[in-house]
């Protein structure tokens, strides 16, 4: 069976690039995306990492994150998270900083499929 | 004077297995900018699978992802699945589930390495390679009962097991099969032709590829050590020779070279399996629903594959995120064209062996 090594750091929207900024070394973690989970009314948002040495996850979590709220982009910490928070944008229909719709969904008539109010 | 020409390059072009865009801004044939969109089979794979099945089934719908690493997504899904419910998996399941992602991953890389053959001008290579492919995909059907998208995972073991006959088989198919692969990469380290075109095309350093958390035989073209394999213990690849293939050049050359060393590996893993496959069950039986959340990394034929998976403790499962390697691989593909020839861009994306009906979902 997997093991399950998980470290999470609560965070919110406002502190969590100043936290992850000041953690993140790219040469001991891996970044591996950024995840939301819909929980009806809002969003939790997970920054993922594993440890490249050890079988480690490092897991930055905000909670009850508003679908308005605007989430800071973390592209110039990470440049390659801007697919990940393209995703956020299209299939949440959430607002991150500098970042449009329309990478995995063209019809603008499909809106934030990934929540639970679309069955 | 300087020439500049926007050239467009898929969704449709002769190169790509797969629909993909890119548009290059060009100068002088030289590539100075490009814009990439990679939305052309959104599926809803992920909303799929938390509305239309309960989480016995959702394995059908992950597996049919992608038709080259579907036991890959099988694989993702099946582990965490089986540590929400607390199952322990038989070992002689653990080996069967290893030998058939193993030939997956060999069927993928064959095909990936032939593609780049093609387009730098040997259409005999891809001919050849697919027709000596065609004997792995044979022993997946036949193992698996599916040529492609192979429903072999269940939830506490596989599906089928493997009686003497087929024990035979896989040897005697595997061995003809890894003198065919040694040639083949006879040829990739030494033909002058080839050489030409592959190597110091489009160089990602290890430093660039840690800087875009770039993944799977891409990364380890570049010197970066990281494999699913060994970092997360998912499948007993310690006990059967694995060993992690690294090149430092970085180039299209490189990343062909490390799919062909792990070729080599996989076939060498699968033998070793074969020879030392436990007696017993290939299956066990379980109860419950899931209940918790699991973070999951496997290694897909074009790296690390992440499945988070949470369950309410209903038949319905709450989330299911999928992020496949050439999701994780794009941003980097992105950078890497400026400055590169265009003549090369057909190698550079399909060196990436890049597979957008996973990307997209």
């Amino acid at each position: 069976m997997i093991s399950q090594n998980v470290e999470f750091f609560e965070v919110s929207v406002d502190n969590v690039k100043d936290k992850i900024k000041n953690w993140y070394d790219e040469e001991k973690y891996h970044y591996v995306t950024i995840n939301a989970i819909d929980n009806g009314g809002d969003v939790t948002l997970d920054w993922i990492f594993f440890d490249y040495n050890k079988d480690q996850w490092y897991v930055f979590r905000a909670k009850n994150v508003a679908y308005d709220t605007l989430i800071p982009s973390i592209t110039d910490i990470i440049p390659s998270s801007w697919i990940a928070e393209w995703e956020l944008v299209d299939l949440f229909g959430l607002n991150v900083e500098n970042t449009p719709k329309g990478l995995f969904i063209k019809d603008p008539n499909i809106v934030a499929p990934l929540r639970k109010e679309l069955k | 004077m300087s020439n500049k020409v926007v050239v467009p390059f898929g969704s449709q072009h002769i190169c790509l297995p797969e629909p993909v865009s890119f548009l290059f801004d060009t100068e002088n044939e030289v590539i100075t900018d490009v814009k990439v969109d990679v939305g052309y089979v959104h599926r809803g794979i992920e909303k799929a699978a938390i509305t239309k099945f309960d989480f016995t089934n959702v394995s059908y719908l992950l597996t049919r992802v992608c038709g080259f690493c579907s036991i890959t997504h099988a694989s993702g899904y099946h582990h965490g699945i089986e540590k929400l419910l607390n199952i322990e998996v038989p070992k002689r399941a653990q080996y069967l589930r290893l030998i058939t992602v193993e030939l997956d991953r060999i069927h993928s890389h064959v095909l990936a390495n032939a593609h780049v053959g093609e387009v730098v001008g040997y259409e005999n290579m891809f001919m050849q390679s697919v027709k000596y492919r065609d004997d792995v995909m044979w022993l997946l059907e036949a193992i698996t009962g599916n040529r492609v998208q192979y429903d072999y995972y269940t939830i506490g073991g596989v599906r089928r097991d493997i009686d003497n006959n087929m024990v035979e088989e896989i040897k005697k198919r595997l061995k003809k099969f890894k003198e065919h692969m040694l040639r083949i990469k006879e040829f990739y380290d030494s033909d002058y032709t080839f050489g030409l075109k592959t190597k110091g095309i489009s160089v990602i350093s290890k430093e660039m590829a840690k800087r875009y958390n770039v993944v799977g035989p891409i990364a380890r073209a570049s010197g970066l050590d990281t494999d699913c394999r060994k970092e997360f213990k998912y499948l007993p690849y310690d006990e059967v020779g694995y060993e992690l293939q690294l090149y430092t050049e970085g180039d299209v050359w490189a990343r062909n070279m490390v799919r062909q060393d792990e070729i080599l590996n996989s076939i060498d893993m699968i033998l070793n399996a074969i020879d030392n496959l436990p007696e017993g069950e290939v299956k066990v039986k379980y109860k419950g629903r899931p209940k918790g959340e699991v973070f999951v990394r496997v290694e897909a034929p074009r790296g690390e594959c992440f499945y988070y998976i949470k369950g309410n403790g209903t038949k319905v499962l709450e989330r299911v995120r999928i992020r496949v390697p050439t999701y994780s691989n794009i941003p980097v593909l992105k950078e890497l064209f400026v400055g590169e020839k265009y003549s090369d861009a057909q190698a550079i994306v399909l060196s990436f062996d890049p597979c957008m009906s996973c990307t997209a979902r």
